[in-house]
């Protein structure tokens, strides 16, 4: 479970991230949806104790991110945007590393690695420098890194960016099984992306949480009535374009 | 323990798989090569002055400190700042390990590698031991006079690297560190001995903390000068990486 409270972050005299409040819970998988530029990163990043809140505080599986940075951490499986990888190191060494660093018991390291490898079909450049892999493959690294000792909330930044169209349905899928019994809360700017993937959204523009709930339910409420022209845009592209196109109004929910 | 090691091993493994490193080790075997033959060959002469070999080349020149500065800031510019760069460094920061753990390692990773640096030189006591009678104990004073340099000048690098978000820049404010305290020592050895500048000035000088160590003399005052800069370094890093997580 995640829970955020008035999330803030200053970047000197900008405002980043601006009252951030929501819930994501595990049963599935919740997308937090933005524009480039919304603050999606900055708030996984306070999310995941990279950053510190200017203001606000976060809860993630009971821990506050605030006061037990490191108990958040032990729960938490993160996966940083574009997946930066040292390229030194061959791809089984890095993911042995990341388990060494992340307490998984010595005798379950070797099973952890075997199941992270093959989650993310990865057992064929697992002797392979990270540094010599494709992009595609790199993401798929730093999933399986994310997933490595199983950890009770996945926080995801974009994690089908540069996967390939067969890739991202499997991910996809592997993301809603993962689900099932964790919390799952993953950043995108692709709308068909969260659509396809996501049965709860938090969107979020110019910093500020604009609208939460079910897909569905978004459509349902901030959708504007389609103009000749836009009658074949479907209802949650017409919600977000409403939601994010004139930023958050006051109160954080753009009312349609 | 077990995050501390992993995160070493993952350090020196960055390190030692890094050109830089082969560059440095190669010119520092280079430098000290052809600079302990000239100390050989001036003190063979009849007109040399009183000295012993390995006492000249642990720092009986500028020359003995200048690259020395120069390849720690080498070797500890990436450590906070190429990471920053390549974005390793938001793993590693949300990995459930402490600030701490992280910069002890990075710290004894670039540390080691110093140490390994010098460890080659030991061709040379062997050399003299094999033609002559040196006496060991200044000898290995020396060497922990270096170590003890080298420990201090390393954690300046690190703190420099924290500071910077680019190795150009982590290297040359750390050349820079390492240079403000060479100035310091020549300013310690200008200024009048009675002035308390003067004073304060000597004390912290590595110049004459080396040529205490380079004959043999310990002195604890000496130890302690080196471990408190390291720590202050080492503290001022840690509090330039918590302050970049809040502001």
């Amino acid at each position: 479970m995640i829970e955020a409270r008035g999330l803030t972050r200053d970047f000197g005299r900008v405002r980043a991230v601006d009252d951030v409040s929501f819930t994501a819970a595990p049963g599935t998988v919740t997308g937090f949806l933005g524009p480039n530029g919304a603050g999606k990163t900055t708030t996984l990043r306070l999310l995941t104790t990279f950053l510190a809140p200017t203001a606000g505080t976060a809860t993630v599986a009971g821990f506050d991110v605030l006061r037990s940075p490191l108990d958040v951490r032990r729960r938490v499986g993160y996966l940083c945007e574009n997946a930066p990888l040292p390229g030194e190191l061959r791809v089984v060494e890095y993911l042995r590393l990341r388990a060494e660093v992340k307490g998984i018991p010595r005798d379950r390291v070797r099973g952890a690695l075997g199941a992270a490898l093959e989650r993310l079909e990865l057992g064929s450049v697992a002797r392979r420098l990270v540094g010599n892999l494709s992009r595609g493959y790199r993401q798929r690294v730093g999933l399986a890194d994310a997933l490595l000792g199983d950890p009770p909330v996945l926080i995801l930044d974009e994690p089908t960016t540069n996967l390939d169209p067969d890739q991202v349905r499997r991910v996809r899928e592997l993301l809603r099984e993962l689900a099932r019994e964790r919390t799952v809360f993953v950043s995108t700017h692709l709308l068909a992306e969260a659509e396809r993937t996501c049965g709860a959204l938090v969107i979020v523009a110019g910093g500020r949480v604009v609208a939460t709930g079910t897909p569905e339910e978004i459509a349902r409420r901030h959708a504007v009535a389609p103009e000749s022209a836009d009658a074949a845009v479907p209802g949650l592209e017409r919600a977000f374009l409403a939601l994010t196109a004139g930023g958050a109004a006051d109160g954080g929910e753009v009312r349609s | 323990m077990r995050a501390f090691r992993a995160l070493l091993w993952r350090e020196l493994l960055a390190i030692w798989t890094s050109p830089i490193a082969w560059v440095v080790l190669g010119t520092f075997l280079l430098l000290s090569g052809v600079y302990f033959y000239e100390i050989l060959w001036v003190l063979s002469r009849p007109s040399a002055p009183y000295g012993t070999p390995m006492a000249t080349f642990f720092g009986g020149s500028l020359l003995s400190y200048l690259p020395l500065v120069l390849f720690v800031a080498a070797i500890t510019m990436r450590s906070f700042a190429e990471e920053r760069h390549a974005g390793t460094l938001e793993p590693l920061l949300t990995a459930p390990v402490t600030t701490n753990q992280v910069l002890g390692a990075k710290y004894a990773g670039a540390y080691l590698f110093y140490l390994a640096l010098w460890v080659p030189t030991a061709v040379y006591p062997f050399l003299l031991w094999r033609h002559a009678d040196p006496a060991f104990g200044p000898i290995l004073a020396g060497y922990l006079g270096m170590a003890l340099l080298g420990a201090a000048l390393t954690a300046l690098g690190l703190l420099a690297s924290a500071l910077a978000r680019s190795q150009i820049v982590a290297a040359i404010l750390a050349f820079g560190f390492g240079g403000a305290w060479l100035l310091a020592g020549i300013g310690g050895s200008v200024l009048p001995a009675g002035s308390v500048a003067g004073r304060v000035l000597r004390y912290v000088s590595p110049f004459e903390l080396m040529d205490r160590f380079r004959v043999g003399l310990v002195d604890s005052r000496d130890v302690v000068l080196c471990l408190s800069l390291a720590a202050l370094a080492l503290l001022l890093a840690r509090a330039v990486l918590d302050l970049r997580r809040s502001s």
